[in-house]
């Protein structure tokens, strides 16, 4: 029985393109949401993986509609079970041609996915990790960021990882336009300005806009740095704005392999994708930037 | 000396008187400014907008004293010594601001001005002409002919 069910959704995953782009982009969609608000809880993001409860607001895709309801999960494991390994195994053999077609090979997938398997992996089964892992069969990863960085390279990209209403973020060191310490400096607020905006620091050199990240980022949760403090500033690239932010962590080394990209149709821009790793998600400086430079022409939120 | 003449004419300079509002620098234009006041009993006038505070008597003239914080959307604060009405000339109409405090004329070329991003979708945010950064701080210029709209002014000059 569970051999059928898993060896169901693998089908559907695989022969049935337009048909999981839907459902993997929605569940892509939901986990990726779930796992902002999870990260932004109380307990402190951390590396171990530990389990978080399944949000009741979170619909597992249609495939595991169909199984027996017996089997939903009731707890996510951030790391990819035995099952969803194997399937992520399988879809790093893709081959992403010129004309950007995917090339699959079904025949392995499905026999992947008969493989027996044991009833604890069926528990560890979430449909979440299915469609982390379907995920990349429909996005080539260059396609899925703006950014000219080298991802795929042995040495990876350099990151530095901040604090923001308890968010991990990460911001590529090559657009990382500078660290500024927020103590002694004053940030002058503006009248008038979006909710969003500090105020503006300026130096000798130069003029930066502050940004309350957690309210650009994170609105629903209405937390703002204007109550809670920073102690950095973050500047994007070479720009004129600067996210606040509570405190800096450190530098990872990231790779393709570890982050799960986001689609470009997505209601937060600035999201380049998650690591689940670092439990953090990365921005994606150059649609950030372009966001807030359409603010600025035309002040919205 | 022709250079100099010269040099001036591209970058002018500029005269800006700065008051305080909620611990922050303003600046206006100093040939707008006719005088400054220290605070006096406002007597307000029923139907009045809101960002009218009242009418003061100054010689013989009745003056309209607008409410800054308000103009602002900044809170309401209580008046203390330092609390200060500037007598301002704009759109053919003299009228008071109610301010903080008064601090001093500076002088600003006009290089030294800079342009702010403006991400606000509220009226205030036209005010601000400029900001520039003078004696470790920024100092915020305010446009007084936009610190009223064209029916505003028109509707300030029937009270």
């Amino acid at each position: 029985m569970p051999d059928s069910r898993r060896s169901e959704v693998s089908e559907e995953s695989v022969v049935s393109p337009p048909r999981e782009a839907n459902q993997v982009d929605g569940v892509l969609q939901n986990y990726l949401d779930q796992l902002l608000v999870v990260a932004t809880e109380a307990t402190p993001a951390s590396s171990d993986t530990p389990p978080v409860n399944v949000p009741e607001a979170i619909e597992p895709p249609e495939p595991v509609a169909e199984a027996s309801p017996t089997t939903v999960v009731t707890t996510v494991n951030l790391d990819p079970g035995p099952v969803t390994r194997t399937l992520i195994e399988e879809t790093e053999s893709l081959k992403v041609t010129d004309s950007l077609t995917v090339e699959t090979s079904t025949g392995t997938a499905l026999d992947t996915a008969t493989d027996p398997v044991g009833v604890d992996e069926i528990q560890e089964w979430d449909p979440y990790d299915l469609a982390q892992a379907t995920q990349s069969t429909q996005e080539a990863p260059g396609l899925a960021t703006k950014q000219d960085l080298h991802w795929e390279s042995a040495q990876g990209v350099e990151c530095l990882l901040f604090r923001v209403a308890g968010l991990k973020l990460a911001i590529p060191l090559s657009q990382l336009g500078g660290v500024h310490p927020a103590a002694g400096m004053k940030v002058t607020p503006l009248f008038g300005q979006s909710d969003w905006s500090l105020g503006v620091w300026q130096s000798d050199g130069e003029k930066l806009t502050v940004v309350d990240s957690a309210k650009l980022i994170m609105p629903e949760r209405g937390v703002s740095l204007r109550d809670t403090g920073y102690e950095y500033l973050i500047q994007l690239d070479r720009t004129p704005w600067a996210l606040a932010c509570e405190g800096i962590n450190d530098t990872v080394t990231l790779g393709n392999e570890s982050i799960k990209w986001r689609s470009d149709a997505t209601k937060r821009p600035w999201l380049a994708g998650t690591v689940i790793s670092e439990m953090c998600a990365l921005l994606d400086v150059p649609s950030l930037v372009e966001l807030l430079d359409s603010y600025q022409r035309s002040p919205a939120p | 000396m022709s250079a100099i003449a010269a040099k001036s004419a591209e970058d002018p300079v500029l005269q800006w008187v700065t008051f305080r509002l909620e611990n922050e620098s303003y600046g206006i234009n100093v040939m707008q400014v006719q005088e400054v006041l220290r605070y006096t009993e406002i007597a307000p006038v029923p139907g009045a907008p809101p960002y009218v505070l009242g009418i003061i008597n100054l010689r013989g003239n009745v003056v309209t004293v607008i409410d800054t914080r308000q103009r602002f959307g900044l809170p309401t604060a209580d008046t203390t010594d330092q609390t200060r009405i500037v007598i301002i000339e704009a759109e053919n109409q003299v009228v008071g601001i109610l301010v903080d405090a008064v601090a001093e004329v500076v002088y600003l070329r006009q290089s030294e001005i800079e342009t702010t991003p403006n991400v606000g979708n509220e009226e205030s945010a036209k005010f601000i002409q400029g900001v520039c950064h003078k004696n470790e701080e920024l100092l915020i210029l305010v446009d007084l002919e936009k610190l009223m709209t064209d029916e505003e002014w028109t509707e300030l000059h029937g009270l």
